[in-house]
């Protein structure tokens, strides 16, 4: 008898697991849900019409790499968001930024795994929006937008797509932090620090000559996402990236970018950057706290890294506002957040959001002591811990400069400036910035290779 | 071919004649259609020919042949019997195989050729539709410079690391399999490196082998050196550093099969060549190595096999463009940035790429199989 009914149960357990994946596959359509990429979503979180419903159910919130240190931060905002609406559960996860950012977005998206409330870059944003995961507020939520600093909200969009996708959350304008003892040694006034990139490169060659290779200016990678110099140095350079309808790249017949390009190879073989750095996305903060690198990260909250990890540094290093150059305002280098299409409980998630981004919660997220950064609202900005800033350490001058940042900043994102654009360009200077291609070469053979990327790009 | 039928004959037909032993019986009819004369198996159980019926070989199989074998099955269950009688249904051994076959099929074979599908058609990385585009992903690697700088790369790789890899960790078996105290200590450091993470690993020779690192400080702190040595920014030398790195990880894990390997080699032999004069080189030569050759050659197709799919230890060390200008990235790394960008790859020209990279691992797993084969004695 024993056989049989392992035998038995055996079957009914393989009927089970058919019937449980004949479930889970999807298979039951209804007129209710409408097809994006892969996934089944609510008609109503796509087209036309607002959404509507009881805020319950259970929603997922990822937040970008912040949950190791704002624990503090998110986890009362979570609580107060469930009491106010009893039966709900917000699930607070994290992305820790690593590696392929954007295709894990992509990848979970077209998993139809999206969290319910998604904090997001604007090329991630980009990337889901093409693939149209993401909710259009200016539809679904049309009156979100009251509270954001207008000028802020109204940029906040994505070439190619009507409407707004993605809502401004925290922001920081860049500073430049720097080691004034390294700059009076190189012979530099830590009280003049440059105004233009050119002025920049020209104070690194006089280190370059002063430090006989003990310290550095800055890192060699050009398109190091930690030191954030291509394409912003040609962005503030006024640089004439691209032609008028953005349908090419234009910057190798750009003079400017080629003194750039040029001057960086100078600083290179000069020995005003770090041999080793020209391909690694070294984080210069580790450089600076060791007292050889003069340019610190441009970063505000990086003075928090400098006071923790070297405290002699901290009293010595000036904050001055960004080399602003010929643009001359600094750029909104924003958080956004977005609220994906397959979410099971859209008004859940939209209120979340909204709850997220209220003036109450993002002073509290803006005060906390570890970073300099700014609320994306307009009553929020206007809150006195912003307007008077006191004390005349660095992270105090930090906030002051910051403060004075926001009052012009603005949204200025090269969209076609994609990761596989950033690569194609990168490859092309590095071996220019080395010295191994000529940098005229280089910069037409960066431009001819990125133009195949955004001709690839807009053929999908 | 007569041979090697026959051979086939002899050595597959117990098993296979066991497990199915319905097949037998048409299988047989076959050749005995073929050879045109009945082939069935006399009451000692031995066919024409002399070669004895695997019915005779397994008597409980016997028992069980197909006249019998209905009536067996129930009078097993009537008898409550359980377990062995009911093992032996035809089916049972298809269901022990299924988990391991659904596993090869499902994340082995369907990816394998759906790739070989894709690699002829353009493809949007992360889903969407495709378009047949023939074999013109291949016309255009052929033209690719990128492509061709990483199949150099990947397969120099493969020429230094495989004959370091199996020759290395050999030596090290040989220093270690010495019964001398502390031994079990040194065995153990040895191998460290294989539990550590690849990622973990690779940051430790960056702080190594950079400008500002412990190997230039010390030969600058010596006066050797005036300038560091470029590790990690000239694209030969990153190269070089990448495969210093899977050699050092991989010595302790290959260590582990040769003292398999060398604890099979009989001591006797050694005794006799010392007897006849040999020294430890000819002893190594002569003894060790014959001794060792199959793991030798288990070794070296593991490691080409590894070193065609080497990614890690180049991006650790040189970061996301594969070295400066990208001129230190394999084929693995190339896939990546080719095929799986979101914005601008195409899995289709990825998959083309696969597939060469498949073939050029398979060359190698030949030429590492003939080698076998030609040291095997006629």
């Amino acid at each position: 008898m024993r056989p049989k009914r392992v035998w038995s149960g055996l079957a009914s357990v393989a009927l089970g697991a058919t019937m449980a994946l004949a479930a889970c596959s999807g298979g039951t359509q209804t007129a209710t849900t409408t097809k994006v990429g892969n996934c089944n979503v609510p008609s109503a979180n796509v087209g036309s019409g607002a959404i509507s419903g009881d805020i319950k159910g259970n929603i997922t919130f990822q937040t970008t790499a912040l949950k190791d240190s704002f624990s503090q931060v998110f986890n009362p905002l979570i609580s107060a968001f469930e009491s106010q609406h009893p039966g709900v559960k917000v699930n607070w996860v994290d992305d820790d930024a690593s590696g392929d950012f954007i295709a894990r977005q992509l990848t979970t998206a077209n998993g139809c795994n999206m969290p319910d409330v998604v904090n997001l870059n604007p090329p991630a944003a980009q990337a889901l929006v093409n693939a149209k995961f993401l909710m259009n507020f200016d539809q679904k939520a049309p009156d979100i937008k009251a509270p954001f600093i207008p000028g802020v909200y109204d940029t906040s969009t994505i070439p190619g797509h009507d409407g707004h996708y993605m809502l401004p959350w925290y922001w920081a304008p860049l500073v430049q932090t720097f080691n004034t003892d390294l700059m009076k040694k190189a012979g530099l006034d830590p009280a003049s620090p440059p105004t233009t990139i050119m002025q920049q490169l020209d104070m690194a060659d006089k280190i370059a000559k002063a430090s006989g290779g003990q310290y550095y200016a800055f890192l060699a990678n050009p398109i190091n996402p930690n030191s954030a110099r291509l394409p912003s140095d040609w962005q503030v350079m006024k640089v004439q990236i691209l032609n008028s309808d953005h349908s090419q790249f234009t910057f190798a017949n750009d003079s400017k970018a080629l003194a750039w390009v040029t001057q960086m190879a100078k600083l290179y073989k000069d020995g005003a950057m770090p041999a080793d750095s020209i391909s690694q996305d070294q984080d210069p903060s580790q450089l600076y706290a060791q007292g050889k690198l003069v340019w610190g990260s441009p970063i505000p909250s990086f003075l928090r890294y400098v006071q923790k990890n070297a405290p002699t540094l901290y009293p010595i290093t000036g904050v001055a506002p960004g080399a602003w150059d010929a643009r001359g305002y600094a750029q909104f280098e924003g958080q956004y957040i977005g609220v994906p299409v397959t979410s099971k409980n859209p008004a859940t998630a939209l209120a979340f959001a909204k709850f997220l981004l209220s003036d109450e919660q993002q002073l509290a997220f803006d005060k906390d002591p570890k970073v300099v950064i700014f609320p994306s609202t307009t009553k929020a900005l206007s809150d006195p811990f912003f307007t008077t800033v006191t004390g005349s350490d660095p992270f105090a001058q930090a906030r002051k400069v910051a403060a004075e940042e926001a009052k012009t900043s603005k949204v200025d994102n090269v969209w076609e400036w994609t990761d596989a654009v950033n690569q194609a360009i990168g490859k092309e200077l590095q071996l220019a910035i080395q010295g191994q291609e000529d940098p005229k070469t280089a910069l037409q053979n960066a431009q001819d290779k990125a133009n195949q990327v955004l001709a690839r790009t807009k053929n999908k | 071919m007569e041979r090697s039928h026959g051979r086939r004959k002899r050595g597959l037909r117990p098993v296979f004649e066991l497990v199915f032993p319905a097949s037998l019986t048409s299988a047989s009819g076959a050749e005995r259609s073929a050879e045109g004369a009945p082939n069935v198996p006399d009451e000692r159980g031995v066919l024409e020919g002399g070669t004895k019926s695997p019915l005779a070989l397994a008597p409980e199989s016997a028992a069980l042949a197909p006249a019998a074998r209905g009536r067996a099955r129930p009078q097993a269950r009537r008898d409550g019997l359980s377990g062995a009688a009911l093992h032996r249904q035809w089916w049972v051994p298809y269901l022990w195989l299924a988990p391991s076959l659904a596993g090869i099929g499902v994340f082995g074979i369907y990816p394998f050729v759906k790739a070989v599908y894709l690699s002829f058609t353009s493809t949007p990385p992360l889903g969407g539709d495709s378009t047949w585009v023939g074999i013109e992903n291949y016309v255009l690697l052929a033209k690719d410079p990128e492509f061709w700088l990483a199949t150099r790369n990947s397969v120099l790789y493969t020429l230094v690391v495989v004959p370091l890899m199996v020759v290395l960790p050999l030596l090290l078996a040989i220093l270690v399999e010495k019964r001398i105290p502390f031994i079990g200590f040194f065995r153990s450091i040895f191998y460290t490196p294989v539990v550590a993470s690849m990622v973990v690993v690779g940051l430790m020779w960056v702080w190594l082998l950079q400008d500002q690192g412990l190997i230039n400080s010390i030969l600058r702190g010596t006066h050797l050196i005036h300038r560091g040595i470029p590790f990690l920014s000239n694209s030969w030398l990153l190269l070089f550093s990448a495969m210093g790195l899977t050699l050092w990880k991989g010595l302790g894990w290959y260590m582990v099969f040769y003292l398999v390997a060398l604890a099979n080699v009989p001591r006797e032999l050694h005794e006799a060549a010392q007897i006849d004069g040999a020294g430890a080189v000819r002893r190594f030569l002569n003894v060790t190595v014959p001794g060792v050759k199959p793991m030798m050659l288990l070794v070296g197709t593991f490691t080409a096999i590894g070193c065609m799919r080497i990614f890690t230890e180049v991006y650790v060390l040189s970061g996301t463009t594969g070295g400066p200008g990208g001129q230190a990235e394999t084929l693995p790394f190339y896939i990546r940035s080719a095929g799986l960008d979101p914005s601008s790859g195409d899995a289709g020209y990825g998959s083309a790429i696969s597939v060469v990279l498949f073939a050029l691992t398979l060359g190698f797993a030949i030429l590492a199989r003939r080698l076998a084969r030609g040291d095997e004695p006629s």
